[in-house]
C-alpha cells in the first residue's frame, strides 16, 4: 500500500529523513515512534505530498508520489485521511461544517453529506455537539472532530500525527480504541507518536454559497471595491456620453449646409 | 440641373430647394412681431438656395473646405455657407474628447482590474489558513479558486450597475439644468440606448474576473 525506497528529505542541508526504506501493507496499523525532530511529521507529509522527496521513490497505492503533477495531488489526498498535529480546524465554522468540508470537495449530495457526518460524529461521541463551534470544545473534543473529518470520506489510508500528544490519559485511550475500530474496517493506519503506543454542480453550488457568505463577511472591503468600480465607470460613461452628444451635434450641423444661387 | 448634380454627389444625403419667396416668408415668420424691419426692402433681398445634408464621414473640415471650393466654381452658385469656424472648432473639440475618452478608458479599465486584484489578494491572504486546510483535504484548484472568482465577478457586476445608475441620475439632473438655460436643446441631448445598458455590468464583471484571476494566480500544492 505504501512503499518508501531509499527516501531522503533535507531542510537547509540538514537531513530530516535519510535513506528510509520500508513498506506498509493494506489494512496494517503502524506506529512510527521517535523523539521530537526525528522526522516523523516529515515522513507523513511525504506520503500525502505536502513535501516532495529529495532522493528516492515513494509509492502510495498506485501513485508515484514523487512524480505527481500539481493538478493530480488533490486526488491522491482524497484517498488519505490526515489527523494533523495542529488540528487545522476552521474556527468560524461549526463542527458539522468542519467535518462536511472533506465531503463537499468530493461534490457529494447534501443529504448524503449530512447522513455521513452525523454518523461519524456519533462514532467519535460528538453528535450532540455537531452545531457547536470548535472554540467551545475541549482539546480532546477538538481532536475527535479532526479524527471525524479524516474518517468521514472513508479513506483507504489514515495518517495521524501525534493524535494523543495533548490529551489526558482517558481521552488518549478512547482515541486509540477508535483507531483500532477504523483499522478493523480495513483502513491502513500510520500513527506518528513520541510515546509507544472523494459532481461538478454541487461543488459549484457550495462555492457559490461560500462566495456569497464571504461577500457579506468582508462587506466593507467589497463595498469599497464596488464603489471604486462604480466611480470609474461613471467617469468613463460621462466622457463616452459627451463624445456621443458632440458627434450627434456635428451630424445635425450637416443640415445647415446652404448654397445661395 | 444643379439639383441633379447634388443628387449624384455620393456625400449628399438630402437636397432641399428653397425658392427666394419661401425663404422670405420663413424669415418673416421667424422674426414674428419684429418683421417690420423688412418693410424697408422693396425687392426680396434673399437669394434662392439649396440646403444639402451631408453624410457624417463627409463632415471633416478639410474635406468640406474642398467641396465648398468646388461648389463655388459651379455655374449659378453665388455663395456657399456652412459656418466653417463653428464646425471646425466643434470637430476639433470632439476629436480631443474622443482621444481623452480613449486614454481614460484604458486607465479606468486597468484601474478596475487592479482594484479587484488588490481586494481579492487581501481576501485570499485573510483566508490563507482555510485554503491550506482545504488543500490538505484534497480540494482541487478549481474548488479553492471558484469562490474568489465568483466574488470578484459579483463585485464587478455590482460596480457596473451602480455606475450606470449613478450616471443616469447625474445625466437627468444635468440635462434638466442645461435645458432650463438653453430650452432649444430640449430633445437634442442623448443618453445611452437601452440596448447597451448591459455593457457597464458586463465590463465590470469581465475586468473584475480578470483581476481576480490574476490575484489568486497558480495555487501550489
Amino acid at each position: 500500500m505504501i512503499q518508501f525506497t531509499e527516501v531522503s528529505k533535507y531542510y537547509d542541508n540538514q537531513a530530516a529523513l535519510k535513506d528510509a526504506t520500508f513498506s506498509v501493507g493494506r489494512g496494517e496499523l503502524i506506529y512510527v515512534t521517535g523523539p521530537s525532530g526525528a522526522g516523523k511529521t516529515t515522513l507523513l507529509k511525504l506520503i500525502y505530498r505536502a513535501e516532495k522527496p529529495d532522493v528516492g521513490k515513494i509509492r502510495v497505492a498506485d501513485w508515484d508520489v514523487g512524480d505527481l503533477k500539481q493538478r493530480t495531488i488533490p486526488y491522491l489526498r482524497r484517498n488519505i485521511g490526515v489527523i494533523f498535529q495542529d488540528f487545522r480546524l476552521l474556527f468560524n465554522r461549526t463542527v458539522f461544517d468542519n467535518v462536511a468540508l472533506a465531503l463537499r470537495i468530493h461534490s457529494m449530495h447534501p443529504a448524503e453529506i449530512k447522513e455521513r457526518c452525523l454518523e461519524v460524529l456519533k462514532d467519535v461521541g460528538l453528535k450532540h455537539k455537531a452545531y457547536d463551534f470548535p472554540k467551545h470544545l475541549s482539546g480532546g473534543e477538538q481532536q475527535r472532530v479532526v479524527i471525524a473529518r479524516a474518517m468521514v470520506s472513508r479513506p483507504t489510508i489514515l495518517l495521524a500525527d501525534e493524535p494523543t500528544g495533548n490529551l489526558d490519559a482517558d481521552t488518549a485511550i478512547i482515541i486509540t480504541k477508535l483507531f483500532k475500530e477504523i483499522n478493523a474496517r480495513g483502513a491502513t493506519i500510520i500513527i506518528a507518536t513520541h510515546s509507544q503506543g472523494g459532481h461538478g454542480m454541487r461543488a459549484f453550488m457550495y462555492c457559490l454559497k461560500t462566495a456569497a457568505k464571504n461577500l457579506w463577511h468582508e462587506k466593507w472591503i467589497n463595498l469599497l471595491t464596488v464603489l471604486s468600480i462604480a466611480v470609474g465607470l461613471l467617469i468613463l460613461g460621462t466622457f463616452v456620453l459627451l463624445t456621443m452628444n458632440m458627434e450627434s451635434s456635428i451630424s445635425r450641423w450637416s443640415s445647415g449646409f446652404g448654397l445661395a444661387i | 440641373m444643379l439639383k441633379d448634380y447634388f443628387r449624384n454627389d455620393p456625400d449628399v444625403i438630402e437636397v432641399k430647394y428653397m425658392p427666394k419667396e419661401l425663404a422670405l416668408k420663413d424669415l418673416q415668420e421667424s422674426l414674428g412681431p419684429m418683421n417690420s424691419v423688412l418693410a424697408g426692402f422693396t425687392d426680396n433681398p434673399l437669394p434662392s438656395s439649396f440646403e444639402l445634408k451631408l453624410k457624417g464621414e463627409a463632415l471633416d473640415p478639410a474635406r468640406i473646405s474642398q467641396k465648398t471650393f468646388r461648389l463655388k466654381g459651379l455655374a449659378g452658385v453665388d455663395d456657399v455657407q456652412y459656418g466653417e469656424k463653428w464646425l471646425a472648432s466643434l470637430f476639433t473639440m470632439t476629436r480631443g474628447v474622443k482621444i481623452v475618452t480613449g486614454i481614460l478608458s484604458v486607465v479606468i479599465f486597468i484601474a478596475i482590474a487592479f482594484v479587484t486584484y488588490s481586494t481579492i489578494k487581501i481576501l485570499f491572504y485573510r483566508r490563507i489558513e482555510e485554503i491550506e486546510t482545504l488543500k490538505l483535504l484534497g480540494a482541487t484548484r478549481g474548488f479553492i479558486r471558484l469562490p474568489f472568482l465568483l466574488e470578484g465577478t459579483f463585485v464587478g457586476t455590482a460596480g457596473g450597475v451602480m455606475g450606470l445608475i449613478g450616471l443616469s441620475v447625474i445625466y437627468s439632473f444635468t440635462t434638466s439644468r442645461i435645458i432650463e438655460f438653453l430650452p432649444s436643446l430640449r430633445g437634442m441631448l442623448i443618453f445611452f440606448p437601452s440596448s447597451t445598458y448591459l455593457a457597464a455590468p458586463l465590463v465590470g464583471a469581465v475586468l473584475s474576473l480578470a483581476g481576480s484571476f490574476l490575484a489568486i494566480g497558480k495555487i501550489k500544492y
